[in-house]
């Protein structure tokens, strides 16, 4: 077997593209050498996340890190065998429910999705966007405002959803949402803030959601909200607040718990896509892995950054 | 779409994780974005999964899967009004055809990458974790470590020597037991 050095690379440079340019692939040694970086690249990022998340921060707590959690051989086992499964669950698509929606993001008929099932009385997605240009009120449940695709599995509880390791909860990456984005956009600011419980105990800095944006040219802008599911057991609220300046902060019920600067921040008014994951687990595409069971609720999306105050009121009338 | 039986499922899930590590890694050096590899990459299970029943077991899965990935990719840029990213006929086709045959070697490489990342110092995952998933530019990395930004790329650098060698070695081990 041929075994090239992955690409060298300067250690002066970011070089945040290890494949290089494909205008150098010239003949079949090179499409292999370009396969292989590709993959390699893949592997790392993949394997990384398997190692559970690893938190810099300047906060004034910060739970240890979850480094180097790996399987015993029997588990691993197992979790060949759940990969499987797993394969062959996550690419089938329920059909049974073809209710199209086309409120939240601006579907077109093309880019609509099948509902998905839940409880009308309990929403689980509320956003008032209380300022920006294109501001806009008023709450929902989950099916009438973000229609969800490649839906797995799902469990309704009178509590909320249910999401499991192998959930892969996402809209659609291609679906404009024009009013959102330039909602966040002119305000610059922003409070992405989700309840949720975890079962068992899992990372200290577990992704709960993520919101993209994206520009037509590919661009790809992110918004991610994390949770300490090292302990588990109760309900918390999870916050995570950006300010003008790019300065992000995570919150647990109103406690602070983590701090950084994203430099993704603020989406630019020339974004088209905007697209929401509620969990991206850790090998998601086919590995099932050892990952938090939890149920969420009550996402809301604020175009402000609430202070602290606030969060703890809101943490607080939530008990 | 048409349910497969559970035969189908498992026969379609061994061939799937044979082939999907090349499969991801061809998306993934034509369009270059994760996030976006990632999408593609559900947008090809799930059609092949639909046209399974289609799927001649005379030919090779990982072309025709490949075959979807690329035609996945060309709808995409289709409806972003083109790709940023030009690419000879020629040349996808180069990517294509290497991604087929080196289909075991890649999935074997993602394994060995596992190990070699998992036996990373921890502060340099932490550089890794911080770079590539949370996606931190090296600059909001060195402030928050209180770092140069030198040595945030010098790190990233050893890094990537480490993964090298670590790799190297790993893979030469597995070729003569």
């Amino acid at each position: 077997m041929n075994h090239p050095e992955m690409r060298e690379d300067d250690p002066q440079t970011d070089a945040s593209d290890p494949l290089g340019d494909v205008d150098q692939v010239h003949n079949r040694s090179d499409a292999e050498e370009m396969i292989r970086a590709a993959g390699d690249h893949l592997a790392m990022v993949d394997a990384v996340r398997r190692t559970g998340s690893v938190a810099t921060s300047s906060a004034t707590h910060e739970s240890s890190s979850n480094i180097g959690r790996w399987l015993p051989t029997g588990i691993q086992i197992a979790a060949a065998l759940l990969i499987a499964l797993a394969a062959g669950w996550w690419v089938r698509q329920d059909t049974s429910d073809q209710t199209v929606v086309a409120t939240g993001p601006d579907a077109t008929p093309a880019q609509q999705q099948p509902a998905i099932d839940g409880p009308a009385s309990r929403p689980l997605i509320q956003y008032p966007l209380h300022r920006g240009q294109s501001a806009r009120e008023g709450a929902g449940s989950l099916e009438t405002i973000l229609p969800l695709t490649n839906k797995r599995s799902w469990t309704w509880t009178s509590e909320g959803l249910v999401l499991t390791p192998a959930d892969h909860c996402v809209t659609s990456y291609d679906v404009t949402w024009q009013s959102l984005i330039s909602a966040l956009a002119a305000s610059k600011e922003c409070t992405l803030m989700m309840r949720a419980r975890f079962q068992e105990p899992g990372a200290s800095y577990e992704l709960l959601t993520t919101l993209y944006f994206r520009s037509a040219p590919g661009e790809t802008r992110m918004l991610q909200l994390r949770a300490d599911a090292s302990q588990a057991g109760g309900w918390h609220q999870y916050s995570v607040v950006i300010e003008a300046d790019g300065s992000t902060r995570t919150y647990r019920d109103g406690i602070l718990f983590r701090s950084r600067t994203n430099e993704h921040w603020p989406p630019e008014r020339t974004d088209v896509f905007a697209q929401l994951k509620l969990l991206l687990p850790a090998g998601h595409h086919g590995d099932l892995q050892p990952g938090p069971v939890m149920t969420i609720s009550d996402l809301h999306l604020y175009d402000s950054a609430l202070d602290q105050q606030t969060l703890r009121a809101m943490a607080v009338a939530e008990k | 779409m048409h349910p497969l039986t559970s035969q189908g499922d498992h026969a379609f899930a061994l061939l799937w994780l044979a082939s999907q590590r090349s499969v991801e890694a061809y998306i993934y050096a034509r369009v270059r974005d994760i996030h976006l590899t990632e999408d593609l990459m559900q947008e090809v299970a799930l059609a092949a999964q639909a046209n399974f029943d289609h799927f001649d077991p005379e030919r090779e899965f990982t072309a025709w899967l490949l075959g979807i990935a690329r035609n996945k990719i060309a709808d995409h840029w289709r409806v972003q009004s083109g790709s940023p990213i030009s690419i000879h006929p020629e040349t996808e086709r180069l990517l294509r055809m290497a991604s087929q045959d080196l289909a075991e070697e890649i999935s074997e490489r993602h394994a060995v990458m596992r190990d070699c990342v998992g036996q990373l110092p921890e502060h340099l995952q932490t550089i890794l974790h911080a770079h590539y998933i949370e996606g931190d530019p090296l600059t909001a990395i060195a402030d928050r470590m209180q770092l140069k930004l030198t040595t945030v790329k010098v790190r990233l650098h050893r890094i990537r020597k480490q993964l090298r060698h670590c790799m190297l070695q790993k893979l030469n081990r597995n070729d003569h037991p």
